[in-house]
Parts: structure tokens; sequence; C-alpha cells
């Protein structure tokens, strides 16, 4: 595995410009979810979606704060602990979910809601896809990207720049909504 | 200005140092204000994170594009883990027995206690039971190991013997005939060992069983 630091990895997980390098360190940890998966006899296919969402929850932790640099674990060990929990949950979930199948057909109806609420809250950009992306795109470019509202109404075919200006508070009002859901659910 | 695009300006980190520093101090008495700040920051580590997580994602799908990846998922059959488990049992139980059959025995050594006969001070009888008790725990160490049956065998015939020493003797007598190939005896006083309720001399838990498993089991190795 290539020199990393902690510190180095938490910075380029924090900057969508530098993620992709971070990513592709964080993928060297695939094979180690995939002998958990395999321990866990999960088709080829769940193994890959179990490293995934490790590394979008690994993401969630860093953007919050929650990996610390100094502490024991390497980003290795700690992404390996995100997905033996991930896997612990969902193996623990079928298991129950199959006696309910088993014994309560209209339970079943209301825990598979409670399945998909739980699967929703995990990810932050599975929160954003709801914003639209024409929203997604503008407060993307204005406050990631760092463009000017003058470069903008020039990409939004001349757009008054007061209009954009609009537009990108009531994206942002929408999104503050989202970003409280989001941090409740991280809590 | 209106307040969004100063918060905007600050979150995003345009403003100069002098700006900067005099929307600070009203971030610091102004509570609204501060509230407002931190929701926008928080928004924009939800879009950040998001943005961060899709390039993940692609990063991801691509590698699993490039490589011609597919993860081995054979489940392990269960009666190859079942047989695993089988012989690793095995092979420890093995390697258990083979250590408390050759490993060598040490018994504690004989405390320095004249006071060989219960309530009775040190005579001259008792200092050569006392002596031949050293001497058969010397014979032991130097190997000579009929020497020492002799000798433990002459200290147990003494009357009124405390039940350290004599539990000692017993146990040094075990390991006297365990070598000089007498299995049989040894067998004999390890039975009269464990009739014993207490156990005054003190004997380690594994050398214990190391005894056992020599005079019992493996009597018959040299």
């Amino acid at each position: 595995m290539q020199l990393y630091t902690n510190r180095e990895l938490i910075r380029d997980l924090k900057d969508p410009h530098r993620a992709d390098i971070a990513s592709r360190y964080l993928m060297q940890c695939s094979p180690n979810v995939f002998d958990l998966a395999r321990r866990y006899r999960l088709s080829g296919d769940d193994a890959k979606d179990l490293f995934q969402d490790a590394m979008l929850a690994f993401i969630e932790r860093v953007a919050g704060d929650r990996f610390d640099p100094e502490g024991s674990a390497s980003a290795a060990v700690y992404l390996y602990g995100i997905a033996f929990h991930l896997l612990k949950k969902r193996y623990n979930r079928r298991m129950k979910q199959e006696e309910w199948e088993r014994e309560f057909a209209e339970t079943y109806l209301v825990t598979e809601k409670i399945v998909q609420n739980y699967d929703n809250r995990l990810t932050a950009h599975a929160l954003l896809d709801q914003l639209g992306s024409p929203c997604q795109e503008l407060l993307t470019a204005y406050y990631l990207n760092d463009r000017e509202i003058e470069d903008l109404s020039k990409d939004y075919e001349e757009v008054a720049i007061g209009t954009l200006q609009q537009r990108i508070r009531r994206c942002m009002q929408k999104l503050k909504t989202y970003s409280k859901k989001w941090a409740d659910n991280n809590r | 200005m209106g307040r969004q695009q100063q918060i905007d300006r600050y979150v995003r980190g345009h403003m100069d140092s002098g700006e900067r520093e005099a929307f600070e101090q009203e971030l610091a008495t102004d509570q609204a204000l501060m509230q407002k700040v931190q929701a926008t920051r928080e928004a924009l580590l939800l879009l950040r994170t998001a943005a961060v997580q899709r390039v993940a994602l692609a990063e991801l799908e691509k590698h699993y594009k490039g490589v011609p990846y597919d993860i081995p998922v054979t489940p392990l059959r269960p009666e190859r883990t079942r047989r695993l488990a089988f012989w690793s049992a095995a092979a420890s139980c093995i390697a258990l027995l083979l250590y408390f059959s050759l490993a060598p025995v040490h018994l504690t050594p004989i405390e320095d206690d004249l006071l060989l006969i219960r309530g009775t001070e040190t005579t001259a009888g008792t200092s050569s039971i006392y002596a031949l008790l050293l001497e058969g725990q010397e014979a032991l160490q130097n190997k000579n190991y009929l020497g020492a049956a002799q000798r433990f065998e002459s200290v147990l015939r003494a009357d009124d013997l405390r039940d350290y020493y004599r539990q000692a003797a017993q146990w040094h007598l075990v390991l006297a005939y365990r070598h000089s190939g007498q299995p049989r005896k040894a067998r004999i006083v390890m039975r009269e060992l464990s009739d014993q309720d207490h156990q005054e001399y003190p004997i380690d838990f594994i050398e214990r069983w190391k005894l056992y498993v020599q005079v019992y089991a493996f009597g018959w190795l040299p």
C-alpha cells in the first residue's frame, strides 16, 4: 500500500478536487473487505456493495471529524471496522426479516419500510440527490468550484445576476433542510 | 450588501482581513447571525461530502470496470471447515501431550527447615533424615535416579515425618522411579499422594500434570 498519512488522507477526503487519489488509496483496502464478505458468504455483487457503503460511510466520518488521525486505528483498519459493523447489522437485519416474513407477513411490510429508511439515511450523496441536479450544479459551481456569479450568469445563458442569486438562495435554503436531516441522522 | 451575501463571502473566504475581523466581531455578539453562519457551514459540509462521495463512487466504478474484477466469493465448504477444526484440535492435543510427556519436571526445592519431625527439636536422627532428603534431591539433579530412589525410600520409613517433608519425598520419589524405569512403583506412590486431602508441599499445576502423563501414559519412555 502506498504511503499516505492519516492527516493527508483526511485533507484529501474533505476536498472534492483531490478526493480521487484518496479514493484510489482507500480502494487498496478492498481485498480485506472482500475476504470478510466471503466469510459471511456474500455474493460478489453484495461484497462490492459492502465495500462501497463502507467507503461512503468512512468519507462521512472523515467529514464529521470522527476519524482521529492520531488514534490507534489506521484508515485501513477503520474502514474494515465500518465494513464489519455494516455487515453485522445487515446480517442481523436479514435474519430478523426472514423470521418476521415467516411469522408475520404484515409486520414485514412495515419493517421493509424501516429498512429502506435506514439505507437512505446513510449517505450524503443519496440525500443530496433529492435536491435535484440544477440546484446541485449551481451550488457546486458557486460554493465548491468558487465560480463568480458573473461567470455563472454567462454559463446560464445570460440569466440576470439577481435572478441567479435568488436561485442560489432558494437552493441553499433547501440544502439547509437536508443538512439538518443529515446532521440529525449522523448524531 | 445583503446579510446572506455577506455570509456567503465569509464562508467562501472572499473577505479581506479587515472585513473578516469586523464580521467575526459581529458574529461573537450576534447569536442569530452565528446560527445562520453555522447552518450555511453545515449545508456546505453536506455539499462537499456528497461531492467527495460522488468522486469516490466514480473512481470505484472505474476500478471495478478497469480490472477484470471477479471477486472469488467461493463460500468455505462447511465440511472443509469442520475438518480443519478437527485437525487443528487434534494437532493441539498432540502438541500438548508431547509437551507433557517430554518436558522435564521441575519440583520445588525442599525448604531449609530442620524441624522434620513434628513438635521436636533437631536431633541427630532428624538431621540425618534431612541430610538423606537433600542427598536424594542432589542425586536426582545428578541423574543418579536409583540412588535418589533409595534415599527417598529411607526418608519415608521415618515415623511421624511432617507432611511437608513426607510429600516432598514422595513427589521426588515418583520422579526418581519414573526415570529409573519403575513406573509401577511410581504409580503406587502417586496414588498415595492423590489420596491425601491436604497438600503441604507446593507443586505447580503444570508440573503435576507432566508427572501424571509421564507416569501413567508414558511410563515406558526412558
